[in-house]
């Protein structure tokens, strides 16, 4: 018996330990500020700041250190966690890529290049370490639009001859700051501006109003160490000094915190710098016909709909984004606010969205084509226009250009067929680079002294040319290919892919062009800015789209090469949308006479109607008599 | 839903026409002669100096004409449907809405030609209230004009639907289930139609 209760009590003792050693460890997962209590209020951010050594920052430090997001904000909010986001984790193997996104663009005019460049697995788009563009590279090229962590703080994919680069550098975390700093005195601009000079671990202090940074990573040497002025006793330091930061007077209060002005949101503005687009149109003007996406001028936050939890993935919001029915993610498409998700809401209308009466609209349309398609981008005009976006064209930054027709050339819309087979508006970029096919495949070349090589081969006419993608004659690529397959092995075989084809020597020594999957046009769906109702697709009628003359079908998409032979080829909208032109025109024409046709069907119905009722009058009539006969 | 129900019911409906004929002797290869011969006939009576009457070879031809107009409607409205599960789009689509509108003004004329020949008269009374209903040889006259309102009142809808469709009168919701009253009662009317014309068959055969 006492025996018995002994054992009992040590197995009681130790169930009772390991279902608490549990809960602690799973409170260990989440940290403080990871998980709302309910609370709409966001706490006051009032906190000490850490550098990247974990160390406190203090307001006499001499040198000042930059403050290290991982570890300050880190101290409440799992880094950890956060860097999976979607806005950070294009590089990592396991991420979830989704719907194909606008890439960066590598453009090199000079040498007839624009390559669609990303980390994420999207077919059409080339990985930037594959294609030779070090991470550092990339930074320089595209760093001002990124928001940092992800192949940022990753060694193991950092090019080692940039080794002493990034010890210098620093890691470029995620900057936390650009997105939840709700400081009018934020500065996008200082971050873009640091990250340029590749003082990466100063870019988060720098974008802040808390602090002030100057000097120049870059133009130190490869030895430099900050608390070893001997590293940098050459540097002529009227012109350049080393990156250096100094946090604002009075800033610190008297236990050494420094006040944040935190919100879930920094508001759409910020959101902008990143993800602003404009109809490109160099009429003085011509902006003044721009209007807001429809969810904004309506008071919108761009997180209203793209929501994300601690781990920061961030709803695109386009359809099906969801893994199942009942996923809650479904609620924030444009069907599932507007219509409802049955599984979750049943009457949708998430913030007062109206429900859509799509009146007379047959529905097979909602079958054919997504929400977008009459409702996003701007209206089809008989050709395609240019577009502009922030990544693509630096806008926001202080030199970027003010002219409609900046390199890269977007063009836009163009109607394609999406996975689920239905038609949806894209920004579609024409590819143009240099390549080297060997027995496995083609990689296009960026880098490297052949490529470099190559601007003495080209002659570009820049001033007639001004505005528009250059092109030249095909002695100029036959001369090119010739330079280029002198310096190749034997097995290598380089080529020109341009406009949709590949060009490559043949045995005569012209050019033998071809089609392949890697000359494919890149294109990415528009999601926005949203036109009201009174603005869509076919609120004139069934002529917007279905008319002889209709832009939506029968609108040209620019097609630009690099060859004079094939440059500016207009392309009808039928070859992108999978639709037959001639089918479509004939489908259209017929809409012509729908207004008799209407009438002579109405005409014979009340016909056959009116005979009907006249049978049936007389046959009412006949039961009558008989039942009163009967009687 | 529909693909189910209209499967079951149209094959159904086949099987039973398919018995029938067969009990009576008629394969389909001597109906599909007898069908052309009439139609040759009907164009031949148009002819003037023809031995046939021109007002006859007219209303013969109007229910041929209707006839095939349906069976070209069939054909496209459940081709993709029945068969390929989808809705209907591109040329089967253009196909069933051109013809719809042919088949609608062959039908008003087919109302003002037929309808007073079917009307009903004591003696269809008499058959209804008898038990020789049962027996369809006898009574197929009767059933060739039940079959015949029958398709008239289901076309009505079915037409009805189509009209209130072209109009921006109903939103979303209310066009679907317009469509759906479309489907539902097109089904009906070619139902009712195959059995008019089995119908006819067993009284000419009388």
């Amino acid at each position: 018996m006492v025996i018995n209760f002994y054992y009992s009590h040590k197995v009681f003792s130790l169930a009772v330990f390991i279902l608490l050693s549990s809960a602690v460890i799973s409170a260990q997962d989440y940290k403080i500020g990871d998980i709302s209590d309910g609370s709409r209020a966001i706490p006051l951010h009032k906190i000490k700041l850490f550098d990247h050594d974990s160390l406190i920052i203090l307001e006499g430090d001499d040198p000042q250190l930059p403050l290290s997001t991982k570890n300050t904000c880190g101290d409440c909010h799992s880094y950890d966690k956060i860097s999976e986001g979607f806005h950070f984790n294009a590089s990592d193997s396991g991420s979830a890529d989704g719907r194909r996104g606008e890439p960066w663009i590598y453009l090199d005019w000079q040498r007839l290049t624009l390559l669609p460049v990303s980390f994420r697995n999207w077919r059409g788009a080339f990985n930037p370490i594959d294609v030779g563009i070090a991470p550092m590279r990339f930074l320089d090229l595209f760093g001002t639009h990124y928001t940092g962590g992800g192949f940022a703080e990753k060694e193991e994919i950092q090019s080692p001859e940039n080794f002493f680069r990034w010890e210098i550098s620093g890691k470029l975390e995620v900057n936390c700051l650009l997105c939840h700093d709700a400081s009018e005195k934020f500065d996008p601009n200082e971050h873009a501006l640091q990250i340029s000079r590749q003082n990466y671990k100063w870019a988060a202090s720098a974008s802040s109003e808390i602090a002030a940074v100057k000097g120049n990573a870059k133009k130190m040497p490869d030895n430099f160490d900050l608390y070893n002025p001997n590293t940098f006793v050459d540097l002529d330091l009227r012109s350049t000094s080393p990156p250096g930061v100094s946090f604002g007077k009075a800033i610190f209060d008297e236990k050494n915190r420094v006040f944040f002005n935190i919100s879930k949101s920094a508001g759409n503005l910020r959101c902008y710098y990143c993800h602003s687009s404009i109809q490109a149109e160099n009429e003085p003007g011509s902006h003044w016909n721009r209007s807001e996406d429809v969810h904004m001028a309506g008071g919108m936050d761009c997180i209203d709909c793209h929501k994300n939890g601690v781990d920061h993935k961030i709803i695109r919001g386009y359809n099906k984004e969801g893994t199942g029915k009942q996923d809650i993610i479904n609620s924030y498409t444009c069907e599932g606010c507007h219509l409802g998700n049955e599984d979750i809401y049943s009457y949708g209308n998430n913030h007062g969205a109206p429900r859509p009466a799509h009146k007379g609209l047959p529905p097979i349309h909602f079958e054919k084509l997504e929400c977008t398609l009459c409702h996003s981008g701007k209206l089809p005009g008989s050709k395609t226009e240019y577009l502009k976006t922030s990544r693509a064209h630096k806008l926001g930054l202080p030199r970027s250009s003010k002219q409609g027709d900046a390199f890269p050339h977007i063009q836009s819309p163009v109607y394609f067929k999406n996975e689920h087979d239905k038609l949806e508006p894209r920004n579609l970029i024409t590819p143009s680079f240099w390549a080297v096919r060997d027995s496995s495949s083609i990689k296009p070349i960026v880098g490297g002294a052949v490529y470099d090589s190559l601007s003495s081969l080209i002659t570009l006419d820049t001033l007639l040319n001004y505005g528009k993608w250059h092109s030249v004659s095909d002695s100029a690529i036959i001369g090119a290919l010739k330079f280029l397959s002198k310096k190749s092995s034997s097995d290598s075989v380089y080529l020109f892919v341009s406009g949709g084809k590949t060009y490559e020597l043949n045995e005569e020594g012209g050019l033998k062009i071809g089609e392949s999957g890697i000359s494919e046009n890149y294109s990415w769906a528009i999601g926005h800015d949203v036109r009201p109702a009174s603005q869509s697709l076919g609120s004139g009628g069934c002529g917007d789209c279905h008319s002889f003359s209709s832009n939506f079908f029968f609108g040209d998409v620019v097609m630009e090469s690099s060859l004079k032979s094939e440059s500016d080829t207009l392309i009808a909208m039928t070859e992108f949308s999978g639709y037959n032109t001639l089918y479509q025109k004939a489908f259209s024409f017929s809409f012509f006479f729908r207004p008799w046709l209407k009438a002579l069907l109405i005409i014979s119905f009340s016909i056959i109607l009116l005979v009907f009722l006249i049978h049936t009058a007389r046959a009412i009539i006949f039961l009558m008599n008989k039942s009163s006969d009967n009687l | 839903m529909f693909r189910i129900f209209s499967i079951v019911t149209l094959s159904a409906t086949f099987v039973f026409i398919y018995l029938s004929l067969k009990k009576e002797n008629i394969s389909l290869g001597s109906l599909y002669k007898s069908f052309l011969n009439e139609v040759k006939n009907s164009f031949a009576g148009l002819k003037p100096g023809s031995d046939g009457s021109l007002k006859n070879s007219i209303r013969n031809l109007l229910i041929y004409l209707c006839l095939c107009l349906i069976l070209l409607l069939a054909l496209t409205a459940y081709i993709p449907t029945l068969v390929a599960g989808e809705h209907m789009s591109g040329l089967l689509l253009t196909a069933h809405v051109k013809s719809a509108l042919f088949f609608v003004v062959l039908f008003a004329a087919v109302m003002i030609v037929w309808s007073n020949s079917y009307r009903f008269n004591r003696s269809d009374f008499d058959i209804l209230n008898s038990a020789g209903i049962k027996n369809i040889k006898k009574s197929s006259e009767f059933w060739v004009k039940i079959s015949f309102w029958t398709a008239v009142l289901f076309g009505i809808p079915a037409i009805c639907s189509i009209i209130l469709m072209l109009y921006p009168i109903f939103a979303a919701d209310g066009m679907v289930y317009l469509l759906d009253l479309h489907k539902y009662t097109s089904l009906f009317l070619f139902i009712s139609v195959i059995f008019h014309t089995y119908f006819l068959i067993i009284s000419r055969s009388n």
